[in-house]
């Protein structure tokens, strides 16, 4: 009994540490937002104020930051589902000559150091005009996506049961109408998984829009927090507030697609 | 109206011929009924039959039109799954509707053609449900409705029973049988139940390998298999075979000798006896004699299976209405001659 309880206490006195460690940085990030310039480091501050707070939201660098972060992201989250619905589809239902190998190439994308290509494509986005342009980083960001999301939505179609589909066909549905009302409706909850998933990876991008942009009023917030590590000093307590607001959007979407989420990751598509 | 011809459909899958010079004609209003063991091609032929599959070669005649190389949804067809296929996220009133409003039918319509058949499957009900909601029974009665409100042309049905309890299964049958009478619309069944497929078929094909073994009423296939494949697949308990080598210039059971014509150019024959042609009084002299003893038993309802073993030590089946013998009896039964069906040694039956 007694070693049973010693063990317990050991565990959780490890997990509480461990707990700590994560929470520690969050907890000083919350309470420098709500901090008077003069509190530097992690210490509790004299005052409480919404200072940090007031001054980023006021600042129409910082809202349009937000605001290009917003569009840059779901722009490029939007691009790479419409684009993987199709080749997910076809990957999933029809038979050609080297699918396989298509398919191998699709997953070996995946993995694959995008960012490498960053140099020849911003050579590319020079010659063609999408270099300092928001449809540029749309553009690269959609594409970095995409072949997670062929793959992920070719998975999801693939538990559709077969004769569903052929219902759907008999019943007089073309491909794209099948597709239409029959895929996509049941995969939804993988859709809302991959929203997400494109957004949070899109939100929190830096290096693309660094190289691919140059106009400050076009820089997304991700690149524009780092603009705070300025030359003279850094102003902690507004660097934390809009970290802080950084981090809403991804939560709000968890929160929102929370229902998908536990469908998607917990047996998917029942017929 | 419609009538349904399969002319010298074959069908490979990479290397694999799946149907071979396949020839159907199905009548007009008919309910055919396509039976075989699994992977016989039954399925395949189904969905050749709906566009689902096109064949390698050979043409499907709707009408005389021929629809071979037709998208499913203008072929006016519907079809009734195994599984069901319901639509898992629609409600039962969507499932149903989904095929008028793929052909943009007006919703007024659509509204008075389901609650029509709704009535008529007794599911009103059930409109609003999911069909994760439904039963097995329910679920399929649904697929049907959602056949049933098109109007088909031609009723495709592919196992629809196969995956139901056996009071639903048989309580189904009936209706589906009740449908067809009232529609008089050309159906289609495929499945491998034998029992079904006689209690359902005006006529009733039988598959295997690909191949059409023969088609006739469910009669003439049960009294009169074409071959042993036949013969062997209907019928429960199965066919009795006896297998005859020449013996004396002609073939005997129990001294008794089996002719026919042309026998004497046979080295070898087979005889099939259903169960309920083993007689356990001689009715004609031509009848022949068989010693066995009684192994078991089994008391059906309506009547015994007696399950036997000859002196060769073969097991045979008996169906009987009396059963005023033991187990280890030694009794003598008799093989109808009358309804003996005769094989060749390549299992094709031959005139006696």
């Amino acid at each position: 009994m007694i070693k049973i309880k010693l063990r317990f206490i050991v565990v959780y006195l490890i997990l509480t540490l461990l707990a700590l460690a994560f929470l520690i940085p969050f907890i000083w990030l919350v309470v420098e937002s709500f901090s008077p310039l003069n509190n530097i480091g992690f210490t509790i501050p004299s005052t409480f104020t919404l200072a940090p707070f007031e001054h980023v939201l006021t600042n129409s660098t910082f809202i349009r930051s937000i605001y290009m972060g917003l569009i840059q992201s779901l722009g490029a989250t939007f691009l790479s589902i419409i684009f993987a619905v199709g080749p997910a589809y076809v990957f999933s239902r029809k038979s050609f000559k080297f699918k396989t190998t298509l398919l191998l190439g699709v997953l070996l994308l995946t993995g694959f150091p995008v960012f490498s290509l960053l140099v020849p494509t911003f050579i590319f986005f020079i010659d063609t005009g999408l270099y300092n342009t928001v449809i540029g980083v749309i553009l690269f960001l959609g594409v970095l996506n995409l072949p997670i999301d062929i793959w992920i939505m070719k998975n999801s179609f693939d538990q559709i049961p077969k004769s569903i589909e052929r219902a759907s066909i008999v019943d007089g549905a073309g491909t794209l109408k099948s597709l239409i009302y029959i895929f996509i409706p049941l995969s939804l909850p993988i859709m809302a998984v991959l929203i997400i998933l494109n957004f949070v990876i899109n939100w929190g991008n830096f290096y693309v829009p660094f190289i691919l942009l140059s106009s400050s009023h076009l820089l997304p917030i991700s690149v524009r927090i780092y603009s705070f590590f300025g030359a003279f000093s850094v102003r902690y307590n507004e660097l934390a507030a809009l970290s802080i607001i950084y981090t809403i959007p991804a939560v709000v979407l968890y929160i929102f697609a929370q229902k998908y989420m536990i469908k998607a990751l917990s047996g998917g598509i029942k017929g | 109206m419609s009538s349904v011809e399969m002319k010298n459909i074959t069908k490979m899958y990479d290397k694999v011929t799946v149907l071979k010079d396949l020839n159907l004609k199905i009548d007009d209003q008919e309910f055919f009924v396509l039976l075989g063991p699994s992977g016989s091609g039954k399925s395949t032929t189904l969905n050749t039959m709906a566009g689902l599959d096109t064949p390698t070669s050979g043409n499907i005649l709707f009408d005389s039109e021929d629809v071979t190389y037709f998208d499913p949804n203008k072929r006016g067809v519907a079809m009734v799954f195994q599984d069901y296929a319901l639509y898992p996220h629609m409600n039962v009133y969507k499932n149903m509707a989904f095929p008028l409003k793929m052909k943009r039918y007006k919703n007024d319509y659509i509204n008075k053609k389901i609650n029509e058949v709704a009535n008529i499957l007794g599911i009103k009900e059930l409109l609003k449900r999911l069909p994760r909601e439904l039963s097995g029974g329910q679920a399929q009665r649904v697929a049907l409705g959602r056949a049933l409100v098109r109007d088909p042309k031609i009723f495709l049905l592919d196992e629809p029973l196969s995956n139901l309890d056996a009071k639903i299964r048989s309580q189904i049958r009936n209706e589906l049988k009740l449908i067809h009478n009232d529609l008089k619309k050309t159906f289609v069944y495929v499945t491998h139940d034998q029992q079904e497929a006689m209690y359902l078929g005006d006529r009733v094909g039988i598959l295997n390998d690909g191949v059409i073994q023969q088609v006739g009423t469910p009669q003439e296939v049960y009294s009169h298999p074409k071959n042993l494949f036949v013969a062997k697949f209907l019928g429960e308990p199965e066919i009795n075979i006896f297998e005859l080598d020449k013996n004396d210039g002609g073939f005997k059971i129990g001294g008794v000798p089996v002719d026919g014509h042309n026998f004497d150019k046979l080295n070898k024959i087979t005889i099939g006896i259903r169960p309920e042609n083993i007689l356990l009084e001689k009715k004609s002299e031509r009848d022949m004699p068989l010693k066995i003893v009684i192994r078991a038993k089994e008391f059906t309802g309506s009547g015994f299976i007696i399950i036997a073993s000859t002196d060769e030590g073969k097991e045979i089946r008996i169906i009987s209405d009396q059963a005023n013998m033991d187990v280890g009896d030694l009794i003598t039964a008799y093989i109808d001659y009358e309804h003996a069906i005769l094989f060749d040694e390549q299992g094709d039956s031959i005139n006696k």
